[in-house]
């Protein structure tokens, strides 16, 4: 597999800010996290960037970016923050309602993120790494530091319980 | 019989050994409980692909801003010469905060949506409206 290596943290940021936001995202469901983490996460790729040794860019970069993740989970335990409400609440800020096509995608989208927020978190995180990022499973391996029979696992079962929670 | 579990997802991903395929859709064949989970499984796989991408700012990135946005940006329709063809839309519409804007593809667009495109006098299918914000993964 040839990739090329994004050398500075601009260039990270610009072709993988957005997956790592998304990635945040579906992992909490909620923006203001998802911001954080982006930040924090590049912040740790312009202070690792040189120790990067060529490999697998994408394991390294995902790997940094599990961890961030993990490590902020850990500081929230310690101190809980007030969960925001829902997202679409926020829709009646003074803007006239998007068409019924958009709406309705955002519902179903809303669905599954709902879903996939009662995984525990090793299923959560492996699916999206898979579906939403588009990660290998030799990545994901990489990035959660567990074999690929273990990533092969948390897939397949998170998919199943997806499967049942959305009917 | 010993049923393929897990393999039945590593099948849908393309990640398994010629050997593992082979084993997989030789039992699938037989097995109904199988390949309804297969069939299960391709479902909520490809609803976790349809996801939303969220935009994110450039400025939440640290790099420098995008050109000024006009104040009412909700309910952008872009119509491309080629995605005029393809029937290829892409709606966009604010979803969160006034800077999250969701990108919404809907590939093979049936009549709801073309039929008010082509009503509206201000866009004519084939021509290339701009879009304030052109954004691309690379």
């Amino acid at each position: 597999l040839s990739e090329s290596i994004p050398l500075t943290w601009e260039e990270v940021a610009r072709v993988h800010g957005r997956r790592i936001y998304n990635y945040a995202y579906r992992l909490t469901g909620n923006t203001d996290d998802a911001a954080d983490l982006v930040q924090e996460v590049l912040l740790r790729v312009r202070q690792g960037l040189r120790q990067y040794q060529p490999g697998s860019f994408e394991g390294w970069l995902w790997r940094i970016t599990r961890n961030a993740f993990v490590d902020e989970l850990r500081r929230r335990r310690r101190r809980p923050t007030v969960p925001l409400p829902d997202d679409l609440d926020r829709l009646d800020l003074g803007w006239s309602p998007p068409p019924d096509e958009v709406l309705a995608s955002i519902r179903f989208d809303e669905d599954i993120q709902k879903s996939l927020l009662d995984l525990p978190f090793e299923f959560r995180e492996a699916v999206i790494m898979c579906d939403v990022i588009g990660l290998s499973y030799e990545e994901i391996s990489q990035a959660v530091s567990a074999p690929i029979g273990t990533v092969r696992s948390r897939i397949h079962r998170g998919r199943r319980m997806l499967r049942e929670r959305l009917g | 019989m010993i049923h393929p579990g897990d393999l039945l997802s590593a099948y849908l991903d393309g990640e398994l050994t010629a050997q593992e395929r082979n084993r997989v859709e030789g039992h699938a064949a037989s097995c109904d409980g199988c390949r309804n989970e297969l069939e299960g499984l391709m479902t909520v796989r490809s609803q976790l692909r349809s996801l939303l991408s969220l935009d994110v700012a450039p400025e939440l990135l640290g790099l420098p801003a995008r050109p000024a946005r006009p104040a009412h940006r909700h309910r952008r329709v872009l119509v491309g010469a080629a995605a005029a063809a393809a029937a290829v839309v892409m709606v966009a519409a604010t979803l969160t905060a006034p800077d999250n804007v969701v990108s919404v593809s809907i590939g093979d667009l049936a009549s709801p949506l073309d039929a008010r495109i082509s009503d509206s006098p201000a866009l004519v299918p084939g021509q290339l409206v701009p879009i304030d914000s052109p954004e691309g993964e690379g």
